[in-house]
């Protein structure tokens, strides 16, 4: 224990985040964000369809934009607001969606969250720490039977999941590599969902080479912020988690990611916050969140918090997501297992961008179902005393990927950006003038074309097939407009090659 | 200073070659971009040096890489101490 004390004292660094306020105050004006949304009520339908065209500029809108968005009643003004959303998304990302799956290593946590299945009191929570061999089963299941290459590791506040544990862990991810039907599977990005860390951790995770660093701020409301994380916690100090994104640029971690858990509070408070966040992050940095999350809060065990007074109905949700579309219009929106299949259907024609599949939350969860040989043994129950919250949509990656086919999209396992540079201001530039997009197409048919080939079932694989003829014609078709023929030839050898057993070829 | 100094240079050679031209660090698999000029190909790009933990890419149908990498060794040679490995 008095270890343990010993390290919780030495987390905060506050000179690394007071350096970033100005006279004392962060960069969430509470006021001020109610202010904006009472200012800009009962907008004029000319007024919000300006502002829909204002986020084809791919700009960052205005809080009072956002806000008037958010006002907005008119049932018809949505649906042109939802469908402006899913343009936006097809602009910047074309029709891919980017799959990957969490990792959960550690369920150790120093925090006392009123609303989280792992805070400390819960004593009905049974505290797992994966072993660096538990890492590499679970990543042998992901990379080997499941067909990932993307993964988003998760990690408790807790000594025995710090800064070092995590390098390891990421490190060993990226080392396994599993025979697959025609090639080789194996993880090519780690993303990292972990506490708020100090510039000298983040440096450590920066040169194990991870993609995208992600800490979400929970709620941006200050006063609700410090009811639900008790005094005297760690996670009670707001400021050291709002400035988090800020210390992992100014570690040279460039692909950063926030979220809020909707739920906490008002959504309408939490969405004008994200962009005040992705506003301020741009004029420090020049560099504007990589991706958003937007999870709605979900049953915890023995949860002290009250999940009816901020729910947020499916309704509102949609309009959530559409209205973060459009405000941070670049942006990677993430849709998560979290919520149940009905709900994604209807989510992700909205600006949807990544979603994951095959989704297991409990400590080791991936080798004991994924590791079973028959799918009949397969069949388990979520158990709540392993794992955070309960996860509304556990289809395999198969029926996701399927019915992804059936609705248009096709699946990528794309991970080509950080691996030649497309990070940073270099990402930032490139998805503002539309170009990310180019890439997201070409490298989506080839990697789709691996997971076909190494994962599929036959069914899917028909449809698959389907669906890259159509993809190759649509590039094909962009010559010479955006393609050059050597673009094209370039993707008709690489597809051929991967077809023969060759892997890991990407623009 | 260096940085927007790199960028004109960089923009320079990219326009000479027909190529886009980046350079960006290493850090496990993670390559971060750096600095770099020049319009996209929409073709795979070649890492077509090393200078230390730096890579140096390119992406287009120029095959002249090692003219390339001398222009970009000889700018950063301007700024910087390079010891040849």
């Amino acid at each position: 224990m008095r270890t343990e004390a010993r390290w919780i004292d030495n987390v905060i660094k506050k000179e690394e985040y007071e350096k970033y306020m100005n006279n004392g105050k962060d960069f969430i004006n509470d006021d001020e964000i109610w202010e904006k949304i009472k200012n800009n009520k009962d907008p004029e339908a000319q007024k919000v369809r300006g502002i829909i065209q204002k986020s084809f500029t791919l700009e960052l809108l205005s809080p009072d934009d956002t806000a008037t968005l958010l006002n907005v009643k008119d049932p018809q003004l949505w649906d042109e607001i939802f469908d402006a959303a899913g343009q936006l998304k097809r602009k910047v990302y074309d029709n891919r969606i980017v799959t990957f799956a969490p990792l959960y290593c550690s369920n150790f946590c120093v925090n006392n969250c009123l609303y989280c299945g792992f805070r400390s009191d819960n004593k009905d929570e049974k505290r797992l720490k994966l072993t660096l061999d538990d890492v590499r089963k679970e990543t042998e299941v992901l990379a080997g039977k499941i067909g990932h290459k993307r993964l988003v590791v998760v990690y408790g506040e807790h000594p025995v999941s710090d800064v070092n544990y995590m390098a390891d862990t990421i490190r060993t991810i990226y080392d396994v590599k599993v025979k697959t039907r025609k090639g080789i599977g194996e993880i090519r990005r780690v993303n990292v969902n972990a506490a708020p860390m100090s510039v000298e951790d983040l440096r450590i995770l920066k040169d194990v080479g991870v993609g995208t660093y992600q800490v979400f701020q929970e709620t941006y409301n200050h006063k609700i912020y410090s009811e639900v994380h008790p005094k005297g916690t760690l996670k009670a100090n707001y400021q050291w988690r709002l400035y988090s994104m800020h210390r992992a640029l100014e570690a040279g971690i460039d692909d950063v990611a926030i979220g809020a858990l909707f739920g906490l509070y008002d959504w309408r408070f939490e969405v004008m916050a994200m962009l005040y966040h992705a506003i301020e992050l741009e004029s420090k940095f020049g560099i504007g969140p990589h991706t958003v999350s937007f999870p709605r809060l979900e049953e915890a065990q023995n949860s002290l918090f009250d999940t009816q007074k901020y729910k947020v109905s499916d309704e509102d949700f949609k309009k959530l997501v559409a209205v973060l579309r459009l405000s941070i219009p670049y942006t990677g929106m993430i849709l998560t297992a979290r919520e149940p299949a009905k709900v994604r259907r209807e989510i992700l024609p909205i600006g949807i961008t990544q979603t994951d599949a095959s989704t297991r939350i409990g400590i080791g969860a991936y080798s004991e179902i994924y590791g079973a040989e028959k799918m009949s043994e397969r069949e388990e129950n979520q158990d709540l005393g392993k794992q955070q919250f309960m996860i509304g949509d556990p289809r395999d990656l198969d029926d996701v990927v399927h019915e992804l086919a059936e609705m248009g999209y096709i699946t990528s396992f794309c991970t080509a950006g950080y691996r030649c540079g497309r990070t940073g201001t270099n990402i930032m530039t490139l998805l503002k003038s539309e170009k990310e997009g180019q890439f997201c197409k070409l490298n989506a048919i080839l990697t789709f074309r691996e997971w076909l080939d190494d994962f599929a079932s036959d069914e899917t694989k028909k449809l698959g097939e389907e669906l890259i003829k159509k993809e190759m014609e649509e590039v094909r078709s962009r010559i010479p407009k955006i393609y050059s023929k050597k673009t094209v030839t370039t993707l008709e050898d690489y597809h051929e090659r991967i077809k023969n057993g060759e892997r890991d070829l990407y623009f | 200073m260096e940085k927007e100094i790199f960028t004109s240079e960089f923009e320079k050679i990219a326009k000479v070659h027909d190529v886009r031209l980046w350079i960006a660090e290493k850090l496990g698999r993670r390559w971060s971009y750096v600095t770099g000029g020049g319009n996209e190909k929409f073709l795979p790009a070649r890492l077509i040096g090393q200078i230390g933990n730096y890579g140096v890419f390119i992406e287009g149908e120029n095959l002249d890489d090692k003219e390339i990498f001398a222009n970009v060794h000889e700018i950063l040679s301007r700024f910087f101490d390079i010891k040849e490995d």
